[in-house]
Formats: C-alpha cells, structure tokens, sequence
C-alpha cells in the first residue's frame, strides 16, 4: 500500500524524490521486518490472554514422553499472528501486482486456513485427535498444489516461458534437464512433502520457528539474487524479472517470525499450531519452486525433511507394516528426548543444525 | 451351488450389456465402413442364410431341446450318459452343418438369386462371392452356441454372455485390417474370424467350469452307443425348428422385398434391426433367460401359483421396460440413430433411411419382449407346438402385410412396420393361450387385475416423459455451445443434447409414476395399504407376518404387499402364508471402506429404490412396515424421496427384533415415523422416534403354545424324565450341534432320568452340512454300546414343525442368542442356556443372552475361537456345557425361578401394541407385561476395553485386578472369550490387540497360546523382512506377549524357558521387555546362575534401552558380588539413564544385602559421571494449582 501510494505520490509530484526510497527493495525489506515485529509485539499479549479465555488451548496427543504433558494447557493458534503481521506487513511494504508475491501470499493464506480449521475442530472437539483427517488435508492441500501448478506452467506464469520446467540442481551451473509435463507431478509431491515436515517438525518449542527463519532468510538472498540482472548474470542464475519481491515477503516473515519466537521460546506461552506449521510448510514450499530451488532444499531444510521422512517411514513401514520401530522414537527430536537430552538441548541442537545447513546452502551461490 | 435369480440375471445383464455394447460398436465400425450402399445390402442378403441356421442350429436348439434332457441326466448323476448325449448332439450338429454348407456352396447361385430378387444382373456374382465367404461362419458359429449352452449350464453365465465379445472383436480386427485388402468382403472374412475366435475361448472356460462343478466331462468322437433321450431331443428340435423357420422366413421375404427398393434399404433394415434389438436383448433376453430355471423348477414341483407369478413379473418387466422405450425410440429416433451411426461412410441420408426403419421397429418392442418371454414360458411346460402355431400364423400376417406396406410411401419402413404387428400379434396370442393354459392348470388367467395398474400407469408415465423428450430435444439441440463441441467418433453436441433429453425424459417418467400412484383415486374408507419388508431369514420375516397378522385382526379389509429378496426366506414362507409379493435389488452393507461389495451395493441399492418407487407408486401404501435387514433399506429410502416430492403419503414403520441396530438399521430408522423396538435398551439408538413394544409373535405360533403338553409328541418321551432341548434356529448351529455330541459323553452316566431332544437344523451348505456332519460326528466318537445307551436318552431330528410342543415339555432349552428364539422360549416361560453367536454386527446376539441373563431367565456360555487345520473355528467344550446343564437341571428351584423371570422378560403384546401403534392409538400399559427396563452397559469395543483397562493398570500396576473396571462376570467372560478369538486373526495388529488384552484381562487359560506366539519362528515374507521385518508374530506382538505375561504373573518353568529365549531376540524391544520381565518375577529365578550370566551379558547390548533394562533387572535378580561389578561398569557409559539405572541397581542389591562392602561401594561410586543432558522441568504455578485443587477435592470427598 505504502509503495503504490509512494509510487504514485512520486510521479505526481516532483519535489517528493526522497520517495524513491520506496523502490528499493532493500529499504522494503528491512521496514517489511520491522513492521511485523512490532505487529506481533502489539498483538501477542492481548491475543494470548484471548486464547485462554476463549479456552483455545494445546490438547496433548499422548506420545508416551513424559514432557510433553506439561505443556497441556498452552495457548495454541499462534500462526494467526504470524500470518496477520505478515499479511499486514506485506500489504504495506509489498508490490501488491506482483504475482510472485501474490502466489506466495496465497501460499500462507490458503495453507494457514487449512491449518486454522484443524486446529478450530481439535479445540472444539477437545482432542488432539479430531482435527481433519489426514485425507482431508491433503486433498485440501492437492488443490493448491494443482492450482499452483496449472499457473505456474501455464501462460500466466511469473516466470519466463522455458525456465519454468527446468531442474536446477545445487553445485551445477546449469539446469541438469527440462522435466517438461512431468514437472507438476514433481512439484505436486514436492509440496506435499514440504508443507507437511513444518508440520512434524513443530513438536517442541522454537523448534519450528527458528530452522525456518534460518531457510527463509537463505531463500531472501537467492530472490534478491535472482532478481537483480548483475547479481544473476555475475553468479550465473536464470534472472527472473519480479522475483526480488520475495525478498520483502521473506522479510516480513523473518519479522513477524523473530516476535513470534520472543513467545515461542521455552517454555513456550503460546504454540503456533497447524496454523502456523503449514502456513510457514507451504509458504516455504513455494518459495522453493518460485526460485527453482526445489532440489536445494533437502539440503537446505534438511532438518524438516529428516524429521519428516522419520516420522513417516516409522509411522508407515515400522508401527503399521512391520509390527516393530525402526528408530527409538519418531519424529527426530522425541528420538532425541528418548535418548535422554532435555527439551532445551534437543531444540538448540536442532538450530545449531539447521543454521550449518543454511550456511552450506548458502554456499551454492557461489560454489557451482 | 445354485445362484439366485437375482445373481443369475445380474450376470447376464452385466454380460449381456458388455457384448451388446462390443456387438454394437462392431455394427457402428461396419457401418462406418460401408454405411448404407450396396455393399452392405449384399452382405445382409449373404448374411441371411448362416444367422438363420445359427439361430435354429445353435441358440434355440441348444436352450430348449438339449439342455432340458441333459440337465435332468445331470439330476440324475448319470454323468455319462448325458456326456454322450452332449457328443452326439455335437457331432450331430457338425455333420448337419457341414452337409448344408456344402449343399448351400452349391445352391449359392440360386439362393442370391432369390433372396436377392431385385439386385440388378451385374450385382448378383458379388452376392455369390459374399455368400461364399460367410459360409463357413455358419458352421463355426453354430458349434460355438452349443458350446455356450453348456457353459450356461455349468453356470459359467458370465462366460456364456460374454463369449460374444470375441466375435464382435474378431469382427472389428478383420474389418479394420482386411479392408484395404479386400474392401466388402472383408466384412464376410472378418465374421469367419470372430466365430472362430468365439468357440476356441470358450473351450477352456468349459473345461475348467466343468472341473469345478465336478460333472465328470467326456467328450466321445464317436456316433456310438445309443441314447435314448436323443429322440426326445430330436423331436422337440423339429418344433423349434419349424418356429424359428417360421420367424426367420420373414427376415428373408423382408430382404427379397427391400431388393426392389433404392439401394440400402436391406441395409437400413439391418442396422434398424440392430438398433432396436438392443434395448430388446438386454432386457428382453435377459429376464427370459434367467427365468428359464426358476420356470422349469416351479414346473416339476407343481408349484403353480408360483409359476403365474413368475410369468406375471415377467410381464411387468417387459411393460415397465418396454413402453417406455418404444416411446423413446418414436420420439428420438432421428437423435438416436445419427448418433449411433453417423460417421464415415454413412451419411446423413443414410441416417434417414434407417431412422424411417427403427421407428417402426419401436412400435413392436412390446410384442418382441412378450414372444421372447413367452417362447420361454411354452417349453417349461413341454407345449412347443403353441408358439410355433401362432408364430407360423404371424409370419403369414407378417408376409401378407409386408406385401402391403412396402408399396406404401413408407416403403422399408413398411417391411418394418409389418414386422412390428406381427410381433405384438404373436405376443397377444401367446398371451391369451398361455391364460388359457393356466385355467386348465386351475389357475386364474392373468388379466387386468394383474397387469391393468401397470399398463396404464406405465403408458401414460412413458407419455409424460415422451412428451417432455419432444418438447426439450429441440431447444435443447439448438444451444449454442453444443455445437461447438468436436465430433471425434462422436458428434459430441448431439450426444450431450440426447443424454440431457433422455434424463429429463426418465425424470418426467417417475415423476408421473410417482403422481400417479398419488392421485389416482383410492379404495373404499378404512381399508388400509401396507406394504411389508424385510427378510433375508425368518427372523425378520416372521415378526413382519406377525404385524400383518395383527393388522389385519384390527382392520379385516386391509391389502398387502410384501416386498422382499428373490431366493432368500421371504420367497418361501410370505408365498406360503398366501401374501402376494414383490422382489427388489438389494445387498447388505459392507462397511464404507471402498470395495467390490461397496460398488455392489450402491449399485444394488440405486437399482432397488428405483424399483421400490415403481411398486410404491402402483400399489399406493399408506403404511410401510419393514422388519431389518437390508431388504428394506430400499422401500424406506425410495418412500423418503417420494414423500419429499409429495408423490407418497405412507408412514413408514420400522421394528428392530434386536438390542442393537444394524449400521443400515440405524439410518433406516432415522427416515422412519416410528422405530418399534423390542429390547428397552435400545431406545437410545432412537431418542426421538423408538417405542419399546416388545417381538411380535405369529399367532400361528402362540396358538401352538397354548396346546397341552405333549399331545401329540412325534418322538417316544419316557415318562419321569428331565428334558433339555437343544437347537441352533432353523438352519442350525455347528457350535451348538458339535458341542452337544461331545457332551453326551458326560450326560452318559444320567441316562436315566435326563432325556434329549436335539433340533439339528437344516443346513446343507458345502461348509458345512448339519445333519451328516452331526451323525459322522456321532459315528466316530462313540462305539456302538454308547450309541444304543445314547439312543435311550437322546433325540434328533433336523427340523421340527411344532416347535411349540417341543418347548412345552423342555425344562431347559439350549439355543443361540436370536431375538426370535429367545422371544418364544420368553412367552413360553422357559429357562434358557444361550450360546451366542459372536462378532455379528452390533453384537447383538450376546447383547440379547445379556438382557436375558440379566433378567434372570437364562445362563450364557460363550465360544471359543480355535484353529483347526487352517480354518478357524467356534466351539465349546462339550465337558462345560454338559456340566451347566446338569447343574441347571439339578437345581429345580433356580429352574422355576428361571422360567418366571424369562416370561417376565419379554412383552407378549407386541403385535397388538404395534397395530395399535399404527392404527393411530396407543394401549394403555394394562397390557404390557412388566419388562424388565434395567440398563445395560454398553459393550466395549476391543480398543475401548484396551484403553480403559491399560489405564488401570497404569494407575496401580501392585493391585490391578481386570475384575475391579469390568464388574460383570459375565462381561468379562465375554471379553476373554473376545480377545482369545483375536489371537486367531491373520491379521497381525488383531493378534496384537489380542496379546494385548489377555493379559490385561488376566485370562489365564490362554497363558500357553501367548507362550506359544512369543516362540513361533514363522518368517515374514520377503518383502518385509527387506525392510526390516523378522517374523509373523511381529516384534510388537513379542513384546506384548512378554508384558501380558508378566501381567499374568504366572510363573512356571515353560514360561522361564521362553522369556529366558526372549533374551536373546533380534528385535531389541523384545529383549528389553524380556529383561523387565525377569526383574519383575526376579524371585522365581533369583538363585539361577544362567540367568544372571545372560543379563551380565545384555549390558554390553547395542540397544541402551535393553542395557537400561537389564541393569535394572540384575538389580532384582543379582546374587553375588560380579553383578555389582558388572554394574559398576557402566559409569562412564554414554546414556545417563543407563548411569542411573546402574546406579538404581546397585542400591536395590544393597538393600538385598548381596553388596556389604559399602566403603568399597562408596569409592567405586564416586567415579560415576553424573553430569546430564536431561532434568525434570518444575513449574512452581502448576504445582501450587495442583496442590490446591487436590486440597479441594479432598474436602468434598469427605463432604459427599
């Protein structure tokens, strides 16, 4: 809002120059983060205080560690505040026709109203098992994927015609091969996947929040990358014109994420719930493809991915087929507390993990 | 095994759709090739002469004259005769087929001169060739229908119907590839391969369906040994063949006429003809062939009502399904035929020509449907010459008239249209013969008291929807973006146009259907409508009967119909009790997960309220009273609908005979007026609509209880003697019929003053056959000295009639669990001995023998589930059941308090309550006996008893005793019985839940299976062990058996053995389990030095979770100073739970006082590390919180 008022103020009326600070992206950005930290600083105390008078709080599906029991009664539908401070930072800060911005945008909103309703039946239904089914959610999720899809490859793509289908791989200067049709069905999967490890991974507090802090912000810097024509051609990445507007939606996201952790840490006051966990899952899953980043992220959000993939083979291969457990416990981190490390440990270890793979993900600008 | 009508017909209509459909698709290539030119004249004139001996040599021949000799051979287990009779009507064949090929080879120029009377000069010698080609087709196609007969006869009707789908493949292939080649006579080739296709499929089929009925199937080259029953086949073979000649002559003076006319007008008739066979064959053909068996069935039995009531449906069928189409077929007709045609070679001219021709096809769908039924009906009843007299009659009207009509304008459509009258003559006339025939059979004609409801119902509905076809098509045709839609083998737009016009058509039908019923005028005042439903067993036919009864007490004038399953109980006993009745499509419901069945039975489903809507509509209810079972499921759904739509305004009534509704049930009764229930607890299931009125009871029955004891007893009853009598309801039970010749054994010793009486039951199945396997059972476990002692006190018999005096003389009567059993053993105040029958949906038998029990009419003695030989099976231990009953029968006194209870138990009303429920008024209470209204607890399912006791055990694991959260004995007998069945499962997390709550129920008796399972070193299969998997008890099935057993804390040297092997398992839950275990029986194995060892040695395991557990173990079980060494050695290990386990250990062996040397002990200590990665949070709010409210809670327990 800021930027088109600013924009047409600028064309307007010559003497207004100082405007121009408003089309940069890096100004946007910083003022994008700063606006939805103070949002979520503004909002949290009354929103938490509302949770629990609403009587919106965590219902502990029982897991068999002892910890998580203490933490019944925790205010939850914190994502509604990450996603409000986003959104209202972005409508702000954000170039409102851009349409990678806008995809992303919808990304959050579509996957946190996903969220919203899982977390509204668990509370009304006061149990931490009947949310939607597992089938709803991802239907529910498929049908953003194929919307996605069909824009994305279709003639109002954002990205230029060619590039869309192309596999970039991490460590190789050039696309490895143009996956054509087939393309959808792997980024149909691909954001499945990806939405749901947020998910799993938002098992203790922080946990989530800070590792997806840390891949947001390395996507900031390829979107900026991308989007700028020297930095492309100097670092040999398809330039995509529009694409440095994910830098000011990062942003706000690194923003409102920051506050959200200022609650969030341990122990926690409020839990950002499925609202949260798959708002930030599908927001990152498009920001991957937006970027061609797809095959960076198992690197980059390894951490999610790991936590994912043991949760399900555990769940799927072990409990259900084999009849015994393939690992201690599943997800990573109750495998972690099975092994005797506190909550506090398992999370900052976690981070301390997630920040090295940003940092080697980081490193694939350069090394290619 | 027999299948049902239903099943029967379904086949077929599926098979039948199929090779239509491939039939069709193979006329639509053929007339994309040629279209209507002379091409495809000379093929219809070359293709008369081999489908007019098919038909005669093949089809007819082989369905009416052969198969009904040979299927009574069959009866008769003559196998070999009725083969040889199979070949020699096979070789027969062949020889006559090819002797007339070869005199047509020669005849051929004539014959296309003749039957191709009006083709000019040049086209006769491509006629020839044609002819030549397509020869052979009739030899092929020919042996091809005998064989299709046989497959029919096997029961392989799928198979049969299906067969079709090679000729019309074989047609298309030799089309598509040979055309370039051969141009028009590939059409001729292209037939010769697909008959041949056709009979080679079908060979394999044969044999291996053969095998399967086990009729022992020979084929003999030879002409050989003479069968006497050749003649009889040879004989009726004449008759059909001078019928079929008779129909089939007309085809040909049709084409000799449409010679003269343009070119393609033979061909125009021929694809009309196609077209309007369709819808003809499908149904048509279907009904008249499925109804083949039933017809001869009810022929020998004499059965004759049923015989007219299987002709009149057949009508009706062909009514309901035919008026509608011919309306159809004249309104759309144009529509129709373009879209089934046009493409290709065939234009739009040659869309009119055929149009012309199929329209006056239509008008004789009617006719055509009657003379297929009825050429059906005719041979049942070994009268053959009537249809062939009135179709040789018809054939000469058809030929007269042809001669007639084709000089009309109309031309081929008047060839058409002769045939058409033709038809519906022949049809008229059979009809009338066929009442006349019933008269002499002593049946009433059928008439318009029969049929009229429907004939005009039907006619004017087809009217409505034919009217609103003709107003829609063309509006509806003329939209915009249909026609942009691409013609790509259809003309799509015109498709979408005809599917939406014949939609509104169908709709606009039922509607008026549906109105019609409502306005047409009713009976005289007072007289009430009711239909009746459900079946499937006589416990749910029986009550419905009953309400009937009762109904009718109240209101002699009442009509009803009762609407039911074809072959299920209904069919026999409403027919017996002189109802009429109707059939619907039907299944039971499978569950929601997606299946098979779950596809049939939507299908079914959608197919039966359609029908439902039908009989509603014509027969106009103001009642509907279904009884269960998905039988009604139908009728309800259908009158819910159409009292939506004001089309009904029947009440509907639903009685529920058990404690727990069916999933069906429970939907059922959410749609009806008024649930009747007849077990008080059950009103939970319907809050706002059940009444509890208890089971009503045929007065045929209650009039039997009323006879004095034992008047007429049909079997010899000593004086002075107690009488048990067991049975398992009409069909039988092997628990109860197994368990009873075991305890005889134990009744031996009483034989002189307890006596016998055993209802065997009825059962005949392959699975099990009650009254063979019953005295085989007899024969082998007793000698002949115990039979003939056996013989003084025991009685069987497999059915017993009078049932009623049966229970007069029992003391104690030994049944299952059914409402309907329990209900006349209540009203004749009888003690009972209830064998459940366990896992049937809602588990209602054992809910019933619950209520029983509770009431204090009856004992329970549940199944257990074992293995025998790969099969599972109930059973009760013959021991058990002969010791409750001989204390049941010792105890007098309990016995009578018994019988007064068990009539108390049950309303005896019922019928009248729920009359009056119906006539509007309500009983006063007077007349309710004083049921028993406690409230039962609701059954666990298995995992809410899992939760419910886990969490117990959790609370107090010292003092956990599964008796103090299941307080019921019996209920807990029940779940123990529940879980040991579980451990059967081949379904691995069953066994598991099973493992499970044998423990927590502490069922004892099962100890060894557990044992056993924990030790079974079957493998898993391939795939898993890939992944990781070991064996078929899985490793949670391991572990929980080794957690169940020391639930069980039966210690003995078998368990030891076991868990002592379990130390050493692959899986390291196992191990850690096993290890928990030791610890936990720590004083059985204190002193033993194996054990010791082995847990010494656990402590270096890979898994810290198994050295956690073993160190805690040695802790419990450790004798000497080496275990504390042992232990002492783990201080620098890596986890800090096994750290402190060490640690836990070492304390407990000093408070054993196995470690003395504590200044040894205090500096070994201290070189522990005691750093952590772990601690306990502590929230000092929520521990003040909690302390409150503990404080509160404290303070109003002592105030309560």
């Amino acid at each position: 809002m800021i930027y088109h008022i600013g924009q047409w103020l600028h064309s307007q009326i010559e003497s207004l120059g100082f405007l121009r600070l408003l089309g940069y992206l890096s100004f946007r950005s910083i003022m994008a983060a700063l606006t939805a930290v103070v949002i979520v600083f503004l909002l949290s105390p009354r929103f938490i205080r509302a949770m629990h008078r609403r009587n919106f709080l965590d219902r502990v599906r029982e897991t068999g560690i002892d910890s998580a029991f203490d933490k019944a009664g925790t205010p939850t539908l914190g994502g509604v505040l990450l996603i409000v401070a986003m959104t209202v930072s972005i409508l702000l800060w954000g170039n409102l026709a851009n349409s990678f911005l806008l995809l992303s945008l919808g990304a959050l909103l579509w996957f946190g109203g996903i969220g919203f309703w899982d977390d509204w039946l668990k509370s009304s239904r006061g149990s931490g098992d009947k949310g939607l089914g597992e089938i709803t959610k991802l239907v529910l999720q498929g049908l953003f994927a194929v919307a996605f899809i069909v824009i994305y490859l279709g003639p109002f793509s954002p990205v230029q015609p060619g590039i869309a289908t192309q596999l970039y791989v991490p460590f190789l200067k050039r696309p490895l091969l143009d996956l054509g049709f087939f393309y959808g069905f792997f980024i149909f999967l691909f954001m499945l996947l990806v939405a749901n490890a947020v998910n799993i991974t938002d098992g203790l507090d922080g946990l989530a929040i800070t590792p997806s802090i840390f891949v947001a912000g390395v996507l900031a810097v390829f979107a900026y990358v991308m989007g700028n024509t020297i930095y492309a051609d100097y670092l040999q990445y398809p330039y995509l014109r529009g694409v440095g507007e994910l830098t000011v939606f990062v942003s706000a996201f690194v923003g409102a994420g920051l506050g959200f952790l200022w609650y969030n840490a341990y122990p926690a006051q409020i839990f950002m719930g499925d609202t949260g966990s798959l708002a930030i899952g599908g927001m990152l899953a498009v920001l991957s493809v937006l970027l061609k980043q797809e095959l960076l992220f198992p690197l980059l959000g390894g951490l999610f991915l790991v936590e994912a993939l043991t949760s399900q083979i555990q769940d799927k291969i072990g409990v259900r087929w084999l009849g015994r457990r393939i690992f201690y416990r599943a997800p990573l981190h109750h495998s972690l507390q099975h092994r005797g490390f506190a909550e506090t440990k398992v999370v900052i270890r976690l981070w301390i993990v997630a920040g090295l793979l940003a940092l080697l993900s980081l490193a694939t600008l350069k090394i290619r | 095994m027999r299948k049902s009508f239903f099943r029967k017909f379904s086949d077929m209509v599926q098979g039948n759709l199929i090779s239509r459909m491939f039939g069709f698709i193979r006329e639509m290539v053929i007339a994309g090739y040629f279209g209507t030119t002379r091409a495809t004249d000379l093929f219809a004139i070359a293709f008369t002469i081999p489908t007019l001996f098919r038909r005669i040599l093949g089809e007819d021949m082989v369905e009416k004259a052969f198969l009904p000799s040979f299927r009574q051979l069959i009866a008769a287990g003559e196998y070999r005769r009725a083969w040889m009779l199979a070949s020699r009507i096979f070789n027969l064949m062949m020889l006559l087929l090819l002797l007339i090929m070869g005199a047509f080879y020669l005849l051929t120029p004539q014959l296309v001169r003749v039957i191709g009377a009006g083709l000019a000069r040049s086209e006769f010698h491509q006629a020839e060739i044609m002819t030549y080609c397509i020869l052979p087709f009739m030899v092929v196609i020919g042996l091809a229908s005998f064989v299709g007969g046989l497959l029919l006869f096997l029961d392989a009707t799928a198979t049969y119907a299906l067969a079709p789908i090679m000729l019309s493949i074989g047609v298309i292939i030799g089309i598509v590839a040979l055309q370039p080649f051969l141009g028009k006579y590939s059409l001729a080739v292209g037939f010769v391969l697909g008959g041949v296709l056709q009979f080679i499929i079908q060979i394999p089929i044969l044999i291996r369906s053969s095998r399967r009925s086990n009729v022992d199937m020979r084929y003999m080259a030879a002409l050989g040994e003479p069968v006497p029953e050749i003649k009889v086949v040879v004989r009726q073979s004449g008759w059909i063949f001078g019928q079929s000649v008779a129909s089939k002559t007309v085809e040909v003076v049709d084409r000799v006429l449409a010679s003269f006319l343009v070119p393609g007008s033979i061909a125009a008739l021929y694809f009309a003809q196609r077209l309007v066979q369709l819808p003809n064959s499908i149904i048509g053909l279907a009904v008249g062939r499925a109804g083949v068996t039933e017809l001869n069935d009810q022929v020998q039995q004499k059965d004759w009502q049923g015989f007219r009531n299987t002709v009149i449906t057949g009508v009706r069928y062909n009514i309901v399904s035919m008026v509608p189409l011919t309306v159809l077929v004249v309104v759309l007709v144009g529509p129709i035929t373009s879209v089934a045609f046009q493409r290709g070679a065939f234009g739009s001219s040659a869309v009119q020509l055929t149009a012309l021709a199929f329209a006056f096809y239509g008008l004789g769908l009617l006719g055509m449907g009657l003379w297929n039924l009825y050429s059906r009906v005719y041979p049942a009843l070994a009268k053959n010459q009537i249809p062939l007299y009135s179709s040789l009659l018809c054939a000469f009207v058809n030929v007269g008239l042809s001669l007639l009509l084709v000089r009309t304008p109309i031309k081929h459509g008047g060839l058409a249209l002769a045939s058409s009258i033709a038809f519906t003559l022949n049809g008229m006339i059979l009809f009338a013969a066929f009442n006349f025939e019933l008269r002499r059979l002593g049946q009433k004609g059928i008439g318009w008291q029969d049929l009229g409801d429907t004939l005009l119902s039907t006619t004017v509905a087809s009217g409505v929807g034919g009217f609103t076809a003709w107003i829609l098509f063309p509006r509806i045709s003329e939209l915009d973006f249909l026609a942009r839609l691409p013609r790509i083998i259809f003309h799509w737009g015109e498709v979408v146009a005809l599917g939406l016009t014949v939609a509104a058509g169908v709709f606009m039908f039922l509607m008026s259907l549906g109105y019609w019923g409502r306005f047409r005028g009713g009976d005289a005042a007072g007289t009430k409508r009711v239909i009746l439903t459900g079946g499937g067993t006589g416990g749910h036919v029986n009550p419905a009967l009953a309400i009937a009864e009762a109904i009718k007490q109240k209101e002699p004038d009442s009509q009803f119909l009762y609407v039911g399953l074809r072959g299920k109980a209904e069919s026999v006993i409403v027919t017996r009790a002189g109802y009429p009745i109707r059939y619907v499509w039907t299944s039971g419901y499978p569950g929601s997960r997606p299946s098979l069945a779950l596809v049939r039975f939507i299908v079914s489903l959608f197919v039966g309220i359609v029908q439902s809507f039908y009989h509603i509509a014509t027969f106009r209810p103001d009642t509907i009273v279904g009884t269960g079972g998905y039988v009604s499921a139908p009728i309800i759904f259908a009158n819910a609908l159409m009292r939506c739509l004001g089309m009904s305004r029947a009440r509907v009534y639903i009685h529920e005979q058990n404690s727990v509704p069916g999933k069906l049930n429970q939907l059922i009764g959410r749609r009806a007026d008024k649930v009747l229930l007849t077990f008080p607890e059950t009103t939970g299931f319907f809050p706002e609509n059940g009444v509890v009125v208890g089971y009503p009871v045929r007065h045929s029955i209650t009039r039997m209880l009323s006879t004095d004891r034992g008047k007429e007893m049909p079997l010899p009853l000593p004086e002075g003697r107690r009488v048990v009598f067991a049975f398992g309801g009409s069909q039988g039970a092997r628990t109860i019929n197994r368990a009873l010749v075991d305890a005889l054994a134990y009744l031996l010793p009483r034989r002189n003053d307890i006596f016998v009486i055993h209802g065997v039951g009825l059962m005949k199945t392959a699975a099990y056959h009650a009254w063979e396997d019953t005295s085989e059972r007899l024969q082998r476990e007793y000698n002949e000295q115990e039979r003939e002692q056996i013989n003084s006190f025991y009685y069987a018999q497999d059915y017993f009639h009078n049932i009623g005096d049966i229970y007069a003389v029992s003391d104690l009567i030994v049944c299952r669990g059914g409402a309907g059993s329990l209900n006349e053993i209540s009203a004749m105040g009888k003690s009972a001995l209830i064998i459940p029958k366990a896992n049937l949906p809602g588990n209602h038998q054992v809910m019933n023998a619950r209520a029983m029990k509770r009431a204090g009419g009856a004992e329970v003695i549940f199944e257990d589930t074992v293995k025998d030989g790969g099969m599972l099976l109930e059973e009760v231990n013959g021991e058990k059941l002969a010791m409750k009953i001989l204390s049941l029968l010792d105890a007098q006194q309990r016995l009578e308090e018994m019988g007064r209870c068990s009539r108390a138990f049950m309303n005896h009303y019922a019928a009248e309550r729920i009359a009056a429920e119906i006539h509007g008024s309500t009983l006063t209470n007077s007349f309710l006996s004083d049921i028993s209204a406690k409230e039962l607890d609701p059954l666990l399912s298995d995992n809410e008893l899992l939760v419910q006791l886990r969490s117990a055990w959790r609370e107090n694991q010292k003092q956990y005793e599964p008796r103090k959260v299941i307080v019921d004995a019996d209920d807990l007998d029940y779940y123990r019985h529940r879980a040991a069945s579980l451990l059967t499962s081949p379904s691995w997390p069953e066994r598991n839940l099973g493992v499970k709550l044998i423990g927590l129920l502490k069922h004892e008796e099962k100890l060894s299976s557990l044992l056993h399972l924990l030790a079974d070193r079957t493998p898993a299969i391939r795939l898993q062990k890939f992944f990781g998997g070991d064996y078929r008890q899985v490793g949670f099935i391991r572990r929980n058996a080794l957690i169940s057993l020391q639930i069980l804390n039966k210690w003995g040297p078998e368990v030891e053995a076991r868990v002592f092997e379990a130390l050493d398992d692959g899986y390291y839950e196992v191990r850690a389990q096993a290890a928990r275990t030791m610890g936990h029986c720590a004083e059985a194995v204190l002193q033993k030095q194996a054990v010791t060892e082995k847990l010494l040695a656990l402590i270096n395991d890979r898994s810290f979770e198994v050295v956690l557990e073993a160190a805690l173990a040695l802790g419990a079980v450790g004798g000497n100073r080496e275990v504390a060494m042992g232990l002492l050695g783990l201080k620098e290990h890596h986890y800090w739970q096994v750290r402190e386990a060490a640690l836990r250990a070492v304390t407990m062996l000093v408070e054993r006082g196995i470690v003395t040397d504590r200044e040894w002990l205090l500096k070994e200590t201290s070189r522990f590390i005691l750093t952590t990665t772990d601690f306990r949070s502590y929230f000092d709010i929520k521990e003040t919180y909690r302390k409150l409210h503990t404080l509160c809670k404290g303070e109003t327990h002592k105030e309560g």
